[in-house]
């Protein structure tokens, strides 16, 4: 019956590949935990930077009907004009009579009506 | 320069507009310059066009906005008009004249089917909220503002100012559709102004001829934009407390004043007082010619007619 004899030289390069791969087995189930807990603190930190908001205070789409019962504030809680204004004024001077022959340096008569 | 004035003529705003120079070196930049401002003016206040700053504000559903610094002035003076007038010269009678029929161009309102006048007062200047230093603006729902009673005298004052800078002229006169506001020295003589019942009249109209040597002058009249509705004429000066087209004591009111704006805010408010703007204008001591039937009745200073009453 013949014999098989193992080459020890294989023999060595064997272990050596079985021991890479245990490493690297460990090195995939330490790097697939890390990559979970980074993905569940990534998310804490999201909502709490970015609120959201509330249903109750959804704006309607543009166009919509409901656009017509969006909360506004009530009328005059921004004053409609600040202080009292400033009063009509009068004319340096009053309008006064043309002359009958006005000079020709006197442009033509605007006409206000009107419009 | 011209020694002799020039008068420059076209339509803008739906209205005429003329340009009257006085020893100008520039007349074609003071040309451009007012119709940059025409222009602005009509981007921000018009009623009639979908892209203005007016429409969106109008269809924004109660909603707050922030506007361009012209149509925040536009808003400020029609404000100030409706403060000053007790809210007889009212920005929020835009709806009251959509309801009595004027709802879209006066050249298409005219030539419209006869329609029964409805009326509705107007909400009041007091409803509309304005934040100048933010350039804010919220009307309440279903609130239609509507700046004609001012803007065009506004953009009168801004382009006679911005003429007579850009043309290096002595002195302007800018006539948007009878609303005059002069900026600079006026010539010898002054600036001769016919006051009539429309503004798209000549100058042989019946009326009269004043000279006027600065500031502005605005005349309002129910005789124009009349329209045929079921039940009686419309025009388009609403009295804001009814909603109805104001009473129709005066004819035609013309007013001086130092701006082109205040003289408007002050003849408007005239047409709608009726009776009693012979009192108002003596307070506020504004020169005003009131024309209604019989001899017109002139106040602060309007000279007599010198010519016979044609």
């Amino acid at each position: 019956m013949p014999t098989h004899r193992i080459d020890p030289g294989k023999r060595s390069r064997a272990r050596a590949r079985d021991a890479l791969l245990r490493r690297t087995r460990g090195s995939m189930v330490a790097v697939s935990a890390a990559a979970i807990a980074l993905s569940g603190m990534l998310s804490v930190v999201a909502a709490q930077a970015f609120k959201g908001h509330r249903a109750d205070a959804a704006t309607p789409a543009a166009g919509s009907s409901a656009r017509r019962h969006v909360n506004v504030p009530a009328p005059d809680r921004i004053p409609a004009i600040a202080g009292a204004p400033a009063p009509l004024q009068p004319p340096a001077q009053p309008p006064a009579s043309a002359a009958p022959d006005p000079a020709p340096s006197v442009p033509a008569p605007q006409v206000s009506g009107g419009s | 320069m011209s020694e002799q004035p020039l008068t420059e003529s076209w339509t803008a705003l739906g209205t005429s507009a003329s340009l009257v120079l006085s020893r100008a070196h520039r007349p074609a930049a003071a040309r451009t310059a007012v119709e940059q401002e025409l222009a602005a003016i009509d981007a921000a206040c018009s009623r009639f066009r979908d892209d203005s700053e007016l429409a969106a504000l109008n269809g924004a559903g109660g909603r707050p906005r922030r506007v361009s610094t012209t149509f925040a002035e536009a808003i400020a003076v029609a404000l100030r008009a409706a403060a000053l007038t007790g809210g007889l010269v009212d920005l929020t009678v835009g709806g009251a004249l959509v309801l009595s029929g004027y709802d879209r161009d006066f050249a298409d309102v005219r030539g419209s089917r006869v329609r029964r006048i409805r009326a509705s007062a107007a909400p009041g200047w007091r409803s509309v909220e304005f934040e100048a230093a933010t350039r804010t603006v919220r009307v309440p729902v279903g609130v239609q503002l509507d700046l004609g009673a001012t803007a065009k005298a506004l953009a009168a004052d801004r382009a006679a100012a911005a003429a007579l800078a850009a043309g290096e002229a002595e002195g302007v006169l800018v006539n948007l559709g009878g609303d005059i506001s002069t900026a600079g020295a006026a010539p010898a003589g002054g600036w001769l102004v016919r006051v009539t019942d429309r503004h798209d009249a000549g100058p042989d109209a019946v009326g009269q001829t004043v000279s006027i040597a600065s500031g502005g002058l605005a005349t309002s009249s129910v005789t124009v934009r009349r329209w045929r509705r079921r039940g009686g004429t419309a025009h388009h000066i609403i009295d804001p407390r009814s909603g109805h087209p104001a009473a129709e004591v005066w004819r035609t009111v013309s007013v001086a004043a130092a701006t082109c704006v205040d003289a408007n805010i002050a003849s408007t408010a005239a047409i709608v007082l009726g009776e009693r703007a012979v009192p108002w204008l003596r307070g506020a001591r504004m020169p005003a010619r009131l024309a209604g039937d019989g001899r017109p009745t002139l106040v602060c200073g309007w000279p007599e007619d010198r010519a016979v009453a044609r």
